[in-house]
């Protein structure tokens, strides 16, 4: 069972990796293009937060749910949905 | 399969033929002969087939649309594309070829990032806008902001189903001008590489001829169209091979790059390839048990271009995909630019890249390559051999002097696929694309602005750096003022001319810098406002240019160096930075100095 929590962390731990920003930096309810996070970027993050979570996101998921906090409702909701 | 097969023999008799044939004569001939041959394919976001044009249809599609070009306008008129990911581009650019029209592909303009594409459309004096029926709508709006700019469209996907048209003849393969490339300018100074039919078919047969490439060579591409990598490799290659290509959006790919593997086995693909990024981002992305089925034997050049290629890079993705049957002599490092249409150096196929490990320091005060036995040097991979129907030269910029091998110098290139010079700048034109080598004169040159060396010992192209202050993420060029300029924008307290904004690549990954220099008043509210400002800058440049900067750091006033003539230091900087010794801002002794 994948948490808010756990997504949320994965999230952080993804930007921090891809922009160089240290995951400390990260605010949960901060636009992620604050961290310089780019749209190829965005791409990469969804395609990643699939795999990991077995789900499939659409690939605008990033500009709906801009902020590490509504990004991982979002995709705790599908994920849930997914698993039923 | 097998009509592929059934047309294999028709396809491959053209070889010789088409060595010399405008890109559009290759596709009436191929056309002709092998009408229900395969040309594209394109996959969707899942990587199932979406849409298929043969090379007969390809024909009469490109047909149709240049009758209709031809209806209206003159020959050499620029013609701007504005195409998504998918089939419809390459016909309207190859119907911009039959027509004698000047097709300028360019990327889809966002309504943040409307400013450079207008500057373009601007500068190539366009008047004429070919897209989708989709997309039409939407781009109006986006540019109709500008009312100097009256555009006339078409929305070619419109044209379809529309029967061959008798009367279209391709153009021979002469100095004509086919296509403006605008990947090279800033954003304030687009220029627009005048790429002629000649181009194209020596930059093509170039290609082929190096990787051994012919009609059962199976290609697979993901790059955008608009990019030289994307449109000459991905979508002209194959006209020429008269092979079977597989093509997927640039989205696709970097939301899952197994797709990309997947494709590769599932087409029996011979030559794949992108940027370095594109191989970490594929071994980065794999997970036990992803790609079970996946064989990746029949993959014999891997390409990796148009950025800096790493070892580091080279033995992950060999460690990733080596038990499904890639293998490590199938990377193929090369080099190119669009001023040499693309395609430079790269190869011989089939065998392991060449990596030298070099002594930095001799390299940097003496200008000569020596070997660094104690590892401990900087790792450079070999980029290939140099085409056999170019020249490569080695040239001390200073005094314009050839030097010998294993001496780093500028890389000049001669050969007829230099591109004829940017649109509508001559100056420019001259200063890169004919220059000539002290005592040799009546040989023109394109000077690359690469910095590199020939191995003495394979006759490879080591790429080592660049004259200009130029970025490259991810395979696109960057121009740092353009960074700059966005960063200045972002928020008032921050000046103009106060900025350094260049890549630190020390460590795996190349990081994005910014050196901010603060005024008395930035310095005064910087405490407070640190944090938001960071973010500001961050949010402001990601927007604009897709990039992350890594690292900002703020420096007391009057700590930029500049040169007399107030051009900021970008390298002086970078090693100030490096090397500690930037005068930092630090927030606390900043309050304790109000």
């Amino acid at each position: 069972m994948s948490t808010e929590h756990d997504i949320a962390d994965f999230i952080t731990a993804f930007i921090a990796d891809r922009t160089g920003v240290a995951a400390n930096e990260i605010e949960p309810d901060e636009n992620l293009g604050s961290y310089g996070l780019g749209s190829m970027q965005a791409v990469d993050l969804v395609g990643s937060l699939e795999d990991r979570y077995g789900v499939t996101l659409p690939p605008a998921l990033v500009f709906q749910y801009p902020t590490v906090n509504e990004l991982s409702v979002a995709v705790a909701q599908r994920a849930a949905t997914a698993g039923v | 399969m097998y009509a592929r097969i059934d047309t294999d023999e028709l396809a491959g008799a053209l070889y010789d033929e088409v060595s010399v044939l405008s890109v559009g004569d290759i596709l009436l001939r191929r056309a002709r002969q092998h009408p229900g041959r395969v040309l594209f394919r394109f996959l969707d976001e899942q990587g199932r087939e979406e849409d298929v044009l043969t090379y007969g249809d390809a024909w009469r599609r490109s047909s149709v649309i240049a009758a209709e070009l031809a209806g209206q306008g003159a020959a050499g008129d620029r013609i701007a594309l504005f195409y998504p990911a998918g089939l419809d581009f390459i016909v309207a650019f190859l119907g911009c070829l039959l027509a004698g029209r000047i097709a300028v592909p360019l990327n889809l303009p966002s309504r943040r990032r409307v400013d450079r594409c207008q500057r373009i459309l601007r500068d190539c004096g366009c008047r004429q806008v070919l897209t989708v029926a989709a997309l039409e709508e939407g781009l109006r709006d986006i540019l109709a902001v500008d009312a100097d700019l009256p555009l006339a469209w078409l929305a070619t996907d419109t044209l379809r189903d529309e029967a061959e048209v008798a009367a279209v003849l391709p153009p021979p393969a002469d100095d004509r001008i086919a296509f403006l490339q605008y990947t090279s300018g800033s954003t304030s100074h687009p220029k627009g590489v005048m790429v002629s039919q000649r181009n194209i078919t020596t930059n093509l047969r170039m290609m082929r001829n190096a990787w051994e490439l012919d009609h059962r060579s199976n290609t697979v591409f993901w790059q955008p169209h608009h990019h030289d990598m994307g449109l000459i490799l991905g979508q002209l290659l194959p006209i020429m091979l008269g092979n079977e290509t597989v093509l997927m959006g640039p989205n696709t790919f970097v939301r899952q790059p197994l797709i990309w593997l997947d494709a590769i086995s599932r087409y029996r693909a011979v030559l794949a390839g992108g940027p370095n990024f594109a191989y970490e981002l594929a071994a980065q992305r794999w997970q036990p048990g992803r790609l079970e089925d996946c064989d990746l034997s029949s993959w014999r050049i891997a390409l990796n271009g148009a950025d800096v290629v790493r070892a580091t890079t080279l033995e992950r993705f060999a460690a990733t995909f080596g038990p499904l049957g890639y293998r490590p002599a199938t990377m193929l490092p090369c080099y190119g630019l669009a001023e040499a249409t693309l395609f430079v150096s790269g190869g011989p196929v089939s065998e392991l890249p060449r990596l030298r490990s070099i002594d930095a320091r001799a390299a940097e005060s003496e200008r000569r390559v020596t070997d660094d036995l104690g590892g401990t040097g900087r790792i450079v991979v070999g980029c290939g051999l140099p085409s056999q129907e170019i020249d490569i030269a080695i040239v001390d910029p200073a005094t314009g002097e050839r030097l010998e091998a294993d001496r780093l110098g500028e890389i000049w290139v001669s050969g007829a696929t230099n591109a004829l010079g940017y649109w509508q700048l001559p100056e420019q034109s001259a200063a890169i694309f004919a220059a000539e080598i002290a005592d040799e004169p009546g040989c023109r040159y394109m000077r690359t602005g690469d910095i590199g060396f020939i191995g003495a010992d394979d006759g490879q192209v080591y790429i080592c750096g660049r004259m200009k202050d130029l970025l490259i993420v991810d395979g696109r060029n960057l121009h740092p003022e353009d960074v700059e300029y966005t960063i200045i924008e972002s928020h008032p307290l921050i000046k103009p001319q106060s900025c350094a904004v260049f890549e630190d690549e020390r460590g795996e990954q190349r990081r994005l810098v910014a050196v901010v220099e603060a005024d008395r008043e930035l310095k005064r509210a910087l405490p407070d406002i640190e944090k938001v400002l960071r973010m500001q800058v961050r949010r402001a440049v990601s927007e604009e240019h897709g990039v992350a900067i890594a690292d900002i750091v703020f420096i007391a006033p009057a700590t930029l160096r500049k040169t007399t003539s107030g051009k900021v230091q970008r390298s002086l900087m970078k090693q100030l930075y490096q090397q500690d010794g930037l005068d930092l801002l630090q927030p606390v002794a900043v309050s304790d100095a109000v």
